[in-house]
C-alpha cells in the first residue's frame, strides 16, 4: 500500500465515522436543537465523502442544498415551534425498541434493494483476442470516479491497470509488457491571427510513452501504468513467450482511456466489445464526461 | 483518490519526492500563510475602519499607540487574547464553544478558491463559484448555533435576524451571478477572470483588448452595472454590514448573536466578519471588475507602480499636519512605488520583467491588481457604514423580496436575451424571409 492509498483510507474512515457519529447523535440526542445541529456533521461528512470520490460538483451541491437550505429550514422550524422553550423537550417519547425494529426493517430492505438491483461492482469488459494461437482476455481498470473505490489491484490517481488473462496458454509465456502511447492532436492554426505561423514547419515532437512489465501469472496478470500525463492514451500489450513475442493491439485504434486531472476514464474498451451497446458507458460516465470536457476558451 | 484540494495541488513543489507528502506540506504552508494573512488583514482593517470613521466624523480616531495610532490593532489583539473567557451558566456549553469555529471555518474555506493571481489559486476548482456559495452557508449555521446556545434573548434575536437576512439576500445574489455566468459560460474563477480580457460592451470588437471596457461591469452596459449594484447590496447584507446590520444593532440588541462572547471566542466572530468582507469583495472583483486584469492594458505595470507609489506617498504626506512626520511617509510610499516599478519594469508589451523570472512579474502584478480592487470595495463598505443609517427589519425584507429579487430576475432575462442575440436575429431573419425555422 502506497502513501496515497493509506491516506485515502484514513480520510475515508475518518469521514465515515464522523457521518455515523453525527447520525447517532441526531437520533439519540435528548435535545432536539442539538439533533438539528448534529445533522450538520452528517451532511458535511457526506459532502466530504463525495469530494474524496472526486465528485466535487455533487459535493458542492450537497453543501449548497442540504446545509445552506434544508438544514437552515429545519433549524428555523425547530426554533420557531411553539413550546420549544423547554430545552429538555425531545424525541425520546418514541418507544425505543419499536423505533429500532422499524429502522432495522428499513435497513434490511435497503440492503436487499442494493444487493439485487444496483450494479456496484463495475467489472470492466473483457476483450477476447487470439495471440499466437492462445486465447487472451484483456481488460482495463481505472479509478474513474464513478464508484470512487479503486478496483483491480489499485488503479489509482492517474494510474491504469491492464489485466491480462490467458487460461490455457499454448506456449510458455514469461512476461506481459504493456506500452501506452499518448495521442497528440495537431493544432489547427487560427484563421483570425494576423501573423500566420505554419504548423508544418514545427518539428514533430515524439509523443510520451509509458511502459510497464509484469511477470506472467496463472490466472490474471496485472500490469500497472503509472504517472500518466493528462490526455488521451492508447495501449498495446505484448506477451513475452520463450519463443517469440505476441502483440495484442487495441481493436479500435482510437484512444483507450483519457486522463484528466488525475481521473482516468475508459473510452474504447466498451466499444471494442461487440456484445455491449456503445451507449452504456456514455450513460455511466455521463457526468464525468461533462466535467472532463476541455475548458471553454475565453471569448474573443 | 485523495481530497480534491490535494488532487488539484499540481503547484506543489518537490520537497521529499513523495508526491502526497509534498502536497500535504505545501497545502499546509499555504493554509498557514492564508490564516495569518486573514489575522493581519482583519487587524489592519479594524484600524482602517476606526480611522476612516474618525476622519468622516471630524474626529481623530485611534491615535495613541504607534505612529498615528497604527499599532492599535496589535494592542487590541493582545487584549482579546488575554481577556477572561466567560461562559455563562445558561449556555449550551458544547454548541457555545463550537460555533465560533464553525463561523470562522465557513468564511476561511472560501479563501482557498479565490483567484489571487493569473493561473493560480490554492484550490483551482472548475466549480469555483458554486463551491464559494456553498461553503459560505456554514456561516449561517454557525450564527444560529451561537445565538441559540448563548441562552440569551438578545443573542437569539440577533441570530434569527441574521440568518433570515443572509438566507433572503442569497436569492438576488444568486440570480445576478447566474446572469453573469450566462456571459462567461464557466464556473471556474480563473477562467471568469481571463474571460474579461477581450471585447468591448455589447459584443463589439471581440478581439480588442479593451481593459476597463472589457470587464464584466461594462459587458452589457447598464444591465451588468445593475447586476453589480444588486450583488454589492446583497453582499453588504450577507456580511451584516451597515445599512443592513440589524442583527448587531447595538441600540436594540446589545451586540446581536455574539452578545455573550468574550475574549478569543469573540475575536473569531470578528475575524470571520472581516474575512467575509474580503470574500464578497473578491467575488465582486472577479465577476465584475476583471479580477487580476489591469484597467488599461496598454500602460506598463512599472508606470502604474510609480504613480501608485507616489500617490501613496502623497497621502502619507497629507498626514503631516496631524503631527506625523510627512516626509518619512512620502519617501516610504514613493520608495515602494519605485521598488515595484524596478521589479516589474521590462520590455513592454508581454510584461516580462527584467529582474524577475517570466511569470513571477505577471503574478505579482495580478496579485496587486486583485487585492487593490478588493480593498477599494472594502473601503466602499466602510464608507457606507459611516454614511448610511440602519434599515428597519420590514424595510430590509421589502428591499430584498419586492425590489432586488424582481429586478435581478428581469436583469437575468435581459442578459440572457442579449447573450443569445445571434440566435434571435437568425430566427427573426428566417421568419421575415418566410422560411420555416
Amino acid at each position: 500500500m502506497g502513501a496515497s492509498e493509506i491516506l485515502q483510507n484514513v480520510v475515508f474512515y475518518a469521514l465515515a465515522i464522523a457521518a455515523i457519529a453525527g447520525a447517532v447523535a441526531v437520533a439519540t440526542s435528548r435535545n432536539i436543537v442539538r439533533s438539528a445541529f448534529a445533522l450538520l456533521a452528517v451532511l458535511f461528512s457526506a459532502a466530504a465523502l463525495y469530494a474524496v470520490m472526486k465528485a466535487d460538483f455533487i459535493a458542492a451541491a450537497q453543501v449548497l442544498i442540504y446545509v445552506g437550505g434544508i438544514l437552515v429550514l429545519i433549524i428555523f422550524a425547530v426554533m420557531l415551534t411553539h413550546r420549544i422553550t423547554d430545552v429538555k423537550l425531545s424525541n425520546d417519547s418514541t418507544p425505543g425498541p419499536a423505533a429500532f425494529c422499524a429502522c432495522l426493517c428499513l435497513l434490511f430492505s435497503l440492503i436487499v434493494v442494493i444487493l439485487f438491483t444496483a450494479k456496484w461492482e463495475r467489472k470492466p469488459l473483457e476483450t477476447r483476442s487470439i495471440a499466437g494461437g492462445t486465447e487472451v482476455f484483456t481488460s482495463q481498470y481505472q479509478a474513474d470516479g464513478a464508484t470512487g473505490l479503486p478496483r483491480g489491484g489499485g488503479a489509482f490517481e492517474g494510474n491504469v491497470v491492464i489485466a491480462v488473462r490467458a487460461d490455457h496458454p499454448t506456449k510458455s509465456i514469461e512476461a506481459v509488457q504493456v506500452r501506452a502511447e499518448k495521442i497528440v492532436k495537431e493544432e489547427k492554426p487560427r484563421e483570425s491571427d494576423g501573423d500566420k505561423e505554419k504548423v508544418a514547419d514545427k518539428p514533430k515532437v515524439k509523443p510520451p510513452e509509458v511502459t510497464a512489465k509484469a511477470v506472467f501469472q496463472q490466472g490474471t496478470t496485472l500490469v500497472r501504468l503509472e504517472n500518466l500525463e493528462e490526455g488521451e492514451w492508447r495501449w498495446t500489450a505484448t506477451l513475452r513467450a520463450s519463443d517469440g513475442d505476441f502483440e495484442i493491439a487495441s481493436p479500435t485504434g482510437k484512444a483507450d482511456f483519457v486522463v484528466y486531472r488525475g481521473i482516468t476514464e475508459p473510452v474504447a474498451m466498451a466499444l471494442a466489445d461487440p456484445t455491449s451497446s456503445p451507449s452504456r458507458w456514455s450513460r455511466c460516465c455521463c457526468w464525468r464526461r461533462w466535467s472532463a470536457r476541455p475548458s471553454s476558451p475565453a471569448r474573443r | 483518490m485523495t481530497p480534491i484540494a490535494l488532487a488539484d495541488a499540481s503547484w506543489a513543489i518537490q520537497i521529499t519526492g513523495n508526491a502526497v507528502f509534498d502536497a500535504f506540506v505545501c497545502i499546509f504552508a499555504v493554509c498557514f500563510l492564508l490564516i495569518n494573512f486573514i489575522a493581519v488583514y482583519a487587524g489592519v482593517s479594524t484600524y482602517a475602519e476606526r480611522k476612516i470613521a474618525g476622519h468622516m466624523q471630524a474626529r481623530v480616531g485611534p491615535y495613541r499607540i504607534g505612529p498615528h495610532g497604527f499599532l492599535v490593532w496589535i494592542a487590541d489583539a493582545l487584549k482579546l487574547m488575554i481577556k477572561e473567557d466567560i461562559v455563562a451558566t445558561q449556555t449550551d456549553k458544547l454548541l457555545f464553544k463550537l460555533s465560533p469555529y464553525v463561523v470562522f471555518a465557513g468564511s476561511f474555506a472560501c479563501w482557498v478558491a479565490l483567484p489571487y493571481m493569473p493561473g493560480w489559486s490554492p484550490a483551482n476548482f472548475n466549480i469555483g463559484i458554486l463551491y464559494l456559495l456553498a461553503v459560505s452557508s456554514a456561516v449561517v449555521i454557525g450564527i444560529l448555533m451561537a445565538g441559540w446556545s448563548s441562552g440569551s434573548k438578545w443573542a437569539l434575536f440577533g441570530a434569527m435576524r441574521s440568518a433570515a437576512q443572509i438566507v433572503s439576500y442569497e436569492v438576488p445574489i444568486g440570480i445576478t451571478l447566474l446572469g453573469m455566468l450566462l456571459i462567461y459560460g464557466t464556473l471556474d474563477m480563473q477562467e471568469i477572470s481571463a474571460a474579461q480580457e477581450f471585447g468591448l460592451p455589447f459584443g463589439l470588437m471581440a478581439d480588442k483588448q479593451g481593459g476597463l471596457w472589457s470587464w464584466g461591469l461594462n459587458r452589457y452596459g447598464p444591465f451588468t452595472l445593475i447586476a453589480f449594484l444588486i450583488y454589492y447590496i446583497g453582499a453588504l447584507a450577507e456580511t451584516n454590514r451597515t445599512p443592513f446590520d440589524i442583527p448587531e444593532a447595538e441600540s436594540e440588541l446589545v451586540a446581536g448573536y455574539h452578545t455573550e462572547y468574550s475574549g478569543m471566542r469573540f475575536s473569531f466572530f470578528f475575524l470571520a466578519e472581516y474575512a467575509n468582507m474580503f470574500v464578497v469583495s473578491a467575488i465582486a472583483t472577479t465577476f465584475f471588475l476583471g479580477g487580476w486584469l489591469p484597467p488599461f492594458p496598454d500602460v506598463h505595470a512599472a508606470i502604474y507602480a510609480l504613480v501608485g507609489g507616489v500617490a501613496l506617498g502623497g497621502m502619507a504626506y497629507g498626514y503631516k499636519k496631524s503631527g506625523f512626520d510627512g516626509t518619512v511617509g512620502f519617501i516610504a510610499g514613493s520608495g515602494l512605488g519605485v521598488l515595484l516599478a524596478v521589479l516589474l519594469g521590462g520590455k513592454g508589451e508581454p510584461h516580462d520583467a527584467f529582474l524577475l523570472p517570466p511569470g513571477i512579474g505577471r503574478a505579482i502584478e495580478g496579485m496587486i491588481w486583485f487585492s487593490s480592487k478588493c480593498f477599494a470595495l472594502i473601503f466602499l463598505m466602510i464608507w457606507l457604514r459611516w454614511t448610511l443609517p440602519r434599515y428597519r427589519v420590514d424595510q430590509l425584507m421589502d428591499l430584498c423580496w419586492k425590489k432586488l429579487t424582481p429586478l435581478a430576475f428581469m436583469n437575468l432575462l435581459v442578459i440572457g436575451v442579449l447573450e443569445t442575440r445571434h440566435e434571435w436575429m437568425k430566427l427573426i431573419i428566417d421568419r421575415v424571409k418566410g422560411g420555416t425555422p
